[in-house]
This record gives C-alpha cells, structure tokens and sequence, in this order.
C-alpha cells in the first residue's frame, strides 16, 4: 500500500460523513431534509426491523435452506416478485411524494429541486428495472415449466445468478437512500448532465452499476427461458400448442438477449468517460452525447414490449379462463405477439424526433412506430371475441383487464398521436408524454402484472387471495391512474414541462390538484394489497385450494396439486392438444392416476445465487464509492466462484424414489376425491377448494 | 380453423396423459450448447455497437485535432496479429478434431497449447501496439475517436484474454481427469468462443485498420 | 462437424481436416488480398474500401461454414436461424446508429471543423444543447465563439 496515502480515503474512497443521508435531519431540519432523511431512516429500520421479525420467529434457517441456496424456479420466482412487491411500495411512495409536490407546486412547494430530481430518477430506474422486470421475471420463472410440462429450467443455477444479480442492483439503489445521493439525471441518464463535469459525485455512478448488474442478470435470464422454451417441453407440446403466455415469455426473452446489450454499451461507455475520462459522450475533445441517445433508446424501445408482452400473455390466459371459453385466435395472436417483437428494434428513434435528424429520417421512424398499432390492435380483438358469449365472471383479474382493454387503447392512441413527429415536437418533454408512458405501463404493465400475481397465487400457495380486498385494490389503481394521469395530458398540451419541481403558471394548479387527490387513491390501492395479503394468509384455511384448479383453467400448471411439489408434475405429461388440461376436463379426465411413476431427479441446491447478490453489490458499491480494494475482492470472489463451481462440477442432485412420489401423488388424487366440485358462480366463495364442477361445454365462437 | 385435439384420434387421447416415465435423456451438452450460442449472439450485438461507435467517431469532430487512423495505424502490426489469431483458430480446429476422434490426450492437449501461445502472440502484439500509440500520446483521453477505439479493440483483447484463461483451465482438466464427456461439453463451446472471437477479429482489422488505412 | 454418415473413422477425419484446411486457405486469401490492396495504395478509396467490405463478408461466411461448422443442413437449421436474425437485428442496429448520427453529423457540425476547438465542457453544454433543440442546419462556429 501506498504509504503516503492517508489510511482512511484509501480504505473508505469518497465516503464520509456527509454522505450520511440520515444525519441530515439533525444538521437542516427543514421539510425537504426531513424526508431526505426520513427516507434513510425508513430503509435502515424497515432493514433492522426484517433481521428482528427473521429472528424472532427463527426464520434464518427456512428461510436460507428453502429459499436463498434454492434452485427451484417458483422460490427463485417467488422471491423475484417479494422484490418487486417491496420496489414496487419504494416506487409509489416516491410517485405520491412527487405528486403531493406537484399540487403544492405553484411558485414553490416543499421540495428541493436537486431532491425532486433524484426522486423521479430513482422512480422512474427503479419501476422499470426493479420492480417491472423482476415482476415479470418472476411470473414466467413460476408459470412457463409448468406450462410447458417441465419440471425445471434448463440451467437452474443461472437462474439464481440472474436472481443474485437484479437483487445486487436493487441493494444499491436502496444503500443510495442511505449513503450519498442517487442522480438526478431521469431513468434514462443522458449526458452531459450524467458526466462528471456536471455530476461530479456518485449520483450517476449508482444508476451506472445498479443498471448494468441487473442488466446482465436478465440476460443470462433471457438465455436462460428461450433454452428451456426450446428443450424443455413434455412430449406433445409442440410449438402451437403452447399457451400464450409462454408465447409471449419466448419473445421477451429473446427481447432480453438482443436489448439489454445496447444497455450495457451505453452504460459502460458512460463509466468509461467518468471513470477513465474517455471521450464518448463529452462536450468536449469530441464526444458525441447524441449517441448516447441512440445507445439508449435502442435498448429502451424493445425494453418496453419486453415488460408490457408478458402482461399480454397474463391477459390472454386470464381471459380464456374467466370467460370459460378457448382463447379466440391463438395463431393470430402469436404471430401479432412476434411481429410487435420484431418491430419493437425498428421505431427507438421516436424518442427523440427532437434531437435535430431531418423530416425523412423522422418520417421513416414515425411510419415503423404507427405499425406496431396493427399487431396490438388484433391482440385487443381477440381478447373481446374471447370473452363474447362467454362465461364471463368479473373476477380481480378480469376487472384489471376489462380496465386495461379500454385504458391502454386510450393510452395507445396518444401513442399514435406521440408517433407523428410534427406533433411530437409539440409535446415533446411535457407532461403529455408522461401521462402516455404511465398510461401504457399502469394499465398494460402493473395491472397484467397484479392480475397474474391473483390468478396465479393460489397454485403457488395453495390458497386463494380475499377477493374483496382485490377488489378494493383494482378500483382504487383504476380510479387512482385516471385522476392522477388524465389531467396530466391536459397540461402537457398547455406545455407544462416534465421534470419539473414547481411552476409560475397557475392555469396548471387545478390539474395539479386533481392529480394530487388521484395519488391518495394510489395510495389506497397500494395499501389495499397489503391488507389483502395480511387477511388472505390469516384466513387462509377457509381458501384452500386443494383440488389446484380454482378457476375452471385450461392449461397444464392448473393439473397439479397447490402448493405445487418441488418436481411439479408427478410423472411429466403428455400433451395431445392446446389446453390440454381444459380438454382433458371435458372429457372427464381433469384427475387422472398415471400408469407408473419413475425416480424423479432435481438439480441440488447452489450458493452461487446467494455469492453473486452479496459480492454484486459490495462489487457496485465499491466503485461507487471509490473503494477499489473492495471492487477488486469482490470482483476476485465472483470469478473465482465461477471457475471453482466449473472445475467441481454442479453440487450433487437430489432424487426423490418413485415410490415417494407415488405415495404423494396417490394422497392428493385421494384428497381430491374427497372434495365437493364447485361451479362457477361460487367460485369466490369458502365452498370452493379447486375442483371445478363440469359445466357447459364451450360456445362455438 | 381446426381444433388441435381433432387431430389426434378422438376419445382415445383426453387432452392429457400420463404414461409411465421413461427416464429420458435429458442431453445437458446440447442444451448449454445452445445457451452459448445465445450468449454469443448478444455479445455480438454488444460488439457491433462499439462497432458502430467507432464508425460515428471517424470524423474531424470527434478527432479533436488529435491523432487520425491514417497516423496512427501501420499494416505489418495488424497482419501479425492477424496472422496469429487466424493461425490458433485453425489449430483450436485441429484440437477439436483430436477430441472427436479420440485421439491421445497428449495430441489435445498438444494443439490446445498451441492455440494458447498463439492467443498470447496476439495479445503481446496488441499490447505492445498500445504501448506505442500511447507513448505517442495516442491515449483514449485524446479524443472520442481514441476513445472509441480504446473501446472496441481492448474490449476484443479482454474476450481473447477470457477464452485464454478458460484454455487454461481446459487443459488443467484434461490433463488431471482426461477427456471426460464434460471436457467435451465444455470444449465444444469454447471452440464456438474462439472462432467467435476470430470472426470479430474480421470486423477489427477490415473496419478499424484497413479501412483506416484506406 | 458433418462428414457424411457412410465413411470409415479415417476417412471421417480426412473429411473433417480436408474441411478445417479448406476453410483455412480461403480465409488466409481472403485475408492477403485486402491487406495487400491497403498496402500497395494508388487504387480509388471507393474501390479499396468496396473490396475490404465484400471480402469480409465473405470470409464472415467463411468462417461460419468451415469453423462454426454452420451450414444449411437441416440439422444446423437451428443455428443458422439464430445466425440470420441476430444478424438482422445487428444490422438494424448498427446501420441504424450510422444513418441517424450521420444525417445529425452533417446537419448539425456540416463543414465545421471542431478538431480544433478545446472547449472547457461546461460552456459547451450550454451551446451544444441549444443546438439540439433547434433541429435545423446550425454552423458550429458561430454557436461557440460565445
Ligand atoms: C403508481 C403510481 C405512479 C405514480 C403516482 C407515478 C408518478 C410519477 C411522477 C410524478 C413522475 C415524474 C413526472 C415528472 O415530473 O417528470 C413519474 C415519472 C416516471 N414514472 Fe411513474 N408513477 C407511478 C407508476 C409508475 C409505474 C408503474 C412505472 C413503470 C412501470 C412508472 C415509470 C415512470 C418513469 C419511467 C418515469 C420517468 C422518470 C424520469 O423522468 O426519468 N411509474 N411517475
Ligand atoms: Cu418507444
């Protein structure tokens, strides 16, 4: 070590005291400061308070053996979606805050502009990355093995690398609540304002490593999905015989692979000028910011039909089921669902028609961008031709998606308005385009996702949600968006500009105040799931689905026991149709004894998950924090963890006897038995424990 | 439009069934195989982006008054390296050949460690061009263009340094356990990575040194 | 590696050598002629940088089918269909890139030389983005002199 190095920088980098973001209270109490702190405070009690709760009920154990060394993808896919829950809560308060500002906002508000900067990058990063992404992640993890009949992923310990890493890049934006500030420079980070001429402290560098940790996590994720989409399917399931949701998991996850590298370039071509002064996207010495732009986008449109295409799939599946009918036009569904993944690379200039390109250049991404309205525009056609003449209940996820259906074409169409260059030079950085985005991702992402987390909970857990409380929750994330988003698109037109803390205009105040109330309904919703989980684990006993199948579904996960065993299926099934499971119902055969059971075996656990989270995020930490020795450790342990687990081989793996799962299989079939089916209109009631009663066969459509 | 289930003779298959499992082979080689074809594929999106870069930065603004490709490069360093990087795929081919064929481990081993110190002329030669061109002042905080170079050929040099390390690590395995059916699993895909990584090599000396010099 | 499935062991690795050399031999020429055009000069730069173009494309394919062993066999289907559409989107991509920052290039810095301007970033911030927003042909030097 350099011995004329003061000890301390060497060891803690730019770390000091003033980057203690919970001490900033004490020496500024002013209201800005408070929540500043109070912020930290949340994060470092909300920490201690989970070790205490974990110790308390002796939950280290459990919780380690069955959950963080595991490789079974619907604990892998249980705890994707913990972590979005829990980002998800961070990214609504934040939104709250930011609008309870906004109605506050004339000539000032109570918020500094740095902090509402920071606010709406750190929203806007962590609902995307952190919320979004492991949402859906997590759905397919749980969901596409069990519909295609698998009993795993083709590479589980990928699986939890990928897992280990978006949860290192979520640590370091909730450390960015504690230590030192997040960037103020949007989700999107453009320089020169994210250079270090401009954000010379660890802002960007946080956004940088939290990105690229995660983005290579859902990488490997991608691999991981579109393999066992291809190799991993029972006997029978031919590519269109797939249910539509692991349709629309095959081309996000191929999205995954060929968007998140433009991601990555970018990124890392920021660290480079901020940390070895290179001149990619500088002012001076001949960078080019534009690119960056470019970069940017390139990854960020595909992102976009990467979060809203798995939301689809939860739509398409959710609508077959309550409606009691075959999903209408499956094959124009499919390929609507691989063109709009195809000319999802083909339209990212339209982010930014402003930037100075000529009229044909604009023109050409203008036209590619109003197609993508064609494929959509079929998808919302077949869901309403399945539900017509259907059994149709209005159950949570129905409500979602009969709200999505009109919402989203409303947002669509601004979408199409946003398309003509023209106009969009127009309302281009107002709050129009905000009201758009978040008209598509409330809608189409959040309530696709919400919907699926209900119609999927009782397989993975074995009893249903409260119904009641969803529906609170629906009506609330309904009301909420409209109140808090449609005023926004009218002060977009009169050019109130996004990113903005306060304004002078008082014309914008009305709206502003609409907006505000909107948030407490958001707020409602949010609490609402909450109290939703709390009653539905309390009176679970009465909710019990023990038959699996709540709902009367029509795919392969709804013929398996819930909780669903680690081996899923028994004996793995053999598919002669699409819905298979819905066909085998009618014919009577919903519960059937297989004629012999093999050893079954799974893949053994792995630590490598639980190394990539840890040293991920000490890796990103140090060199946000200028801690080179902790990077370098931590970057050391990670490679060494790969090239060890490489040279010993996969840890051993675990076989169950056939005589077990026999065993187990023959108790839940006698289980069943003992059952009483239920039919449709009690279906939301205590009588309902999974068997569904045969009722009339489908409407031809 | 025909419902699937039609197509099976109807009654005798309910959708669903559930037959006595065969333990089926669940060929891991071909799976993993496929996964790194997919990594490949998103590396070399990650490439042609530097790539594209490169091209963006060969103007006068992002010279920066510094140094250009035309002062910079000079061809018998670029052919060497070619030379070399050209050279090892063949003899990773023969490698593979020796694996498929079974032959002694010794002759695998053999034309792996020729790859390897042919990977290691390549690299000796390309750092020892950055030696020269930094101490020309040539360094990637010259200007965008530098940067944009520094981007793309170190970051060529940074995968052949990763395929070098994993030939190491190939050869400490076969030379300790033989050519299991894991050494061939793991060869397989490193060969996909080595003749990747000369197919990249392709791009760099025809975009970044002929066409520089051009 | 396909050697056609009737030969003897020996006559499979002569196949599959005859392959590898085969493919060595086109890409060491493909290689030679390109680096000899640049070396020996006093051709057009258009004609030197066609044939660099077209010549590595071709020893891209090159490549391909004798190294990566990736051909139109239906077995290698798979393979070759991830080739094509990750090559679609890269080119996409790349091209993409190209077009839209040379179509800004020529109407933003159109004639300028900036290589000789070392500006301190932040004054150029401000001029720089003044420049993006007005999206018409705007001479850089005037812009920075302030
Ligand atoms: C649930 C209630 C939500 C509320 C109240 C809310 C509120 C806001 C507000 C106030 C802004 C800043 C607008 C500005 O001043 O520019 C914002 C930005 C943003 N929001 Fe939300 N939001 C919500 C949900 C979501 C969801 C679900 C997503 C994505 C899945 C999302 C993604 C974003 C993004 C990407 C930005 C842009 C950040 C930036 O400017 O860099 N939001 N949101
Ligand atoms: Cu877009």
């Amino acid at each position: 070590m350099n011995l004329t190095q003061p000890f301390w920088p060497a060891v803690l980098g730019r770390l000091d005291l003033d980057s203690l973001d919970f001490l900033k209270v004490f020496f500024h109490p002013t209201l800005n400061d408070v929540i500043l702190s109070g912020a930290a405070w949340a994060v470092l009690v909300g920490g201690v308070l989970g070790v205490a709760v974990l110790s308390y009920f002796k939950l280290w154990g459990p919780m380690w053996r069955n959950y963080l060394v595991s490789v079974d993808h619907k604990r892998i896919g249980i705890m994707y979606i913990v972590l979005a829950l829990i980002m998800l809560a961070r990214g609504v308060v934040e939104g709250v805050v930011m609008r309870t500002q906004q109605a506050d906002g004339l000539g000032g508000g109570f918020l500094s502009a740095n902090h509402y900067a920071q606010l709406f990058s750190t929203h806007g990063t962590i609902m995307i990355f952190f919320m979004a992404m492991p949402f859906l992640t997590g759905l397919i993890n749980i969901v596409v093995p069990l519909q295609i009949g698998a009993r795993d992923v083709s590479f589980p310990m990928l699986n939890s690398v990928s897992l280990g890493l978006t949860v290192s890049g979520a640590a370091l934006i909730m450390i960015s609540l504690v230590l030192g500030e997040f960037s103020t420079g949007g989700w999107t980070a453009y320089p020169p304002y994210t250079e270090m001429s401009f954000q010379p402290g660890v802002g960007p560098d946080y956004w940088i490593w939290s990105l690229i940790l995660a983005g290579v996590g859902s990488t490997l994720t991608g691999i991981n999905f579109v393999v066992t989409i291809f190799k991993e399917r029972a006997p029978g399931m031919t590519l269109m015989r797939m249910p539509m949701f692991t349709w629309t998991a095959l081309c996000a996850s191929i999205l995954l692979i060929f968007a998140l590298p433009p991601l990555t370039v970018a990124a890392l071509m920021l660290a480079a000028d901020r940390y070895l002064d290179f001149h990619f996207f500088t002012n001076a010495l001949g960078g080019n910011m534009m690119n960056f732009a470019n970069l940017v986008w390139l990854f960020g449109h595909p992102e976009v039909y990467i979060l809203i295409l798995p939301a689809f799939g939860v739509y398409s599946e959710i609508v077959a089921t309550y409606s009691g009918k075959r999903l209408y036009g499956y094959g124009s569904l499919v390929v609507a669902t691989m063109s709009i993944a195809i000319l999802s690379f083909t339209v990212w200039l339209h982010h930014f028609f402003t930037m100075g390109q000529d009229a044909n250049v604009n023109a050409a991404f203008g036209i590619a961008t109003m197609l993508i309205g064609i494929p959509t525009g079929v998808k919302v056609y077949d869901w309403m031709a399945t539900m017509y003449r259907g059994r149709v209940r209005m159950t949570v996820p129905m409500i979602y998606l009969s709200s999505f259906m009109v919402l989203f074409v409303l947002g669509g169409l601004s979408g199409i308005i946003l398309a003509n260059p023209s106009i969009d030079f127009q309302v281009h950085n107002t709050l129009f385009l905000v009201a758009h985005f978040h008209n598509m991702l409330i809608p189409g992402l959040l309530f696709g996702m919400l919907a699926g987390y209900t119609y999927w909970f009782p397989k993975v857990f074995g009893f249903r949600l409260n119904d009641r409380w969803g529906y609170i929750s629906a009506y609330s994330w309904i009301v909420g968006f409209v109140l808090v988003f449609f005023p926004l698109y009218v002060v977009g037109l009169m050019g109130m500009t996004r990113r903005t803390v306060s304004y002078v205009d008082p014309a914008y105040q009305p709206w502003m105040l609409m907006s505000g109330v909107g948030a407490i309904f958001v707020t409602v919703a949010l609490a609402a799931l909450v109290v939703q989980l709390y009653v539905s684990i309390r009176e679970r006993n009465y909710t019990r689905d023990i038959g699996g199948d709540p709902w009367d579904a029509r795919t392969l996960e709804w013929a398996t026991p819930s909780p669903l065993p680690a081996y899923n299926f028994a004996v793995i099934p053999h598919v002669h149709a699409r819905e298979a499971f819905a066909v085998a119902k009618e014919a009577g055969r919903g519960y059937q004894e297989p004629t012999g059971y093999a050893d079954i075996h799974l893949p053994g656990d792995t630590y490598m998950g639980v190394i990539m989270a840890v040293f991920g995020t000490a890796f990103g930490f140090g060199m946000i924090w200028y801690m080179w020795w902790l990077a370098v450790v931590s970057f050391a342990v990670m490679a060494v963890a790969f090239i060890v687990r490489a040279l010993r081989g996969d840890r051993a793996a675990i076989t169950i006897p056939a005589a077990q799962v026999e065993a187990e299989h023959k108790a839940w079939l006698a289980q069943v038995r003992t059952v009483t089916p239920v039919t449709r209109e009690r279906e939301l009631e205590h009588a309902n424990h999974g068997v569904a009663a045969p009722e009339t066969k489908e409407v031809a459509a | 439009m025909s419902h699937a289930a039609t197509m099976e003779p109807a009654g005798q298959n309910p959708g669903l069934t559930f037959g006595a499992e065969h333990a089926h082979d669940h060929d891991h080689a071909g799976k993993a195989l496929s996964g790194f074809w997919l990594f490949m594929m998103s590396d070399l999106i990650i490439f042609g982006l530097f790539f594209a870069t490169y091209g963006t930065m060969l103007v006068p603004m992002s010279f920066a008054g510094g140094p250009t490709p035309k002062e910079l490069f000079e061809i018998p360093g670029a052919a060497m390296e070619t030379a070399a990087l050209l050279t090892s795929t063949l003899t990773f081919g023969f490698a593979s050949l020796a694996v498929k064929y079974n032959f002694a481990k010794g002759k695998v081993l053999g034309w792996l460690a020729i790859t390897l110190a042919l990977g290691m002329v390549f690299l000796g030669l390309e750092i020892s061009e950055f030696a020269r061109m930094f101490a020309e002042g040539a360094v990637p905080q010259r200007s965008g263009f530098l940067s944009s170079f520094f981007g793309l050929v170190p970051l060529h040099g940074a995968h052949v340094t990763a395929g070098s390390i994993w030939l190491i690590m190939m050869m400490v395995q076969i030379a300790r356990g033989g050519i299991t059916d894991s050494v061939r699993s793991r060869l397989a895909r490193l060969a996909l990575f080595w003749h990747f990584l000369d197919i990249i090599w392709i791009g760099i000396f025809s975009v970044v040194y002929l066409g520089g010099l051009a | 590696m396909s050697a056609p499935h009737n030969l003897s062991p020996a006559e499979a690795y002569r196949h599959d050598l005859k392959g590898y050399l085969t493919g060595f031999v086109l890409a060491v020429v493909l290689t030679v002629i390109p680096f000899a055009m640049v070396a020996k000069g006093g051709m057009s730069f258009n004609t030197v940088i066609g044939t660099i173009v077209v010549l590595g494309l071709i020893q891209v394919v090159v490549h391909v089918r004798y190294f990566l062993h990736v051909d139109l066999s239906p077995e290698r289907r798979e393979d070759l269909y991830i080739i094509l559409f990750s090559a679609l989107l890269l080119f996409i991509m790349a091209a993409g890139t190209i077009w839209i920052l040379a179509n800004l290039q020529d109407r933003m810095m159109g004639g300028v030389d900036m290589g000789t301007m070392h500006m301190e970033s932040g004054s150029a911030g401000s001029s720089m983005s003044g420049m993006q927003m007005n999206g018409t042909t705007m001479k850089m030097d005037g812009a920075a002199k302030n």
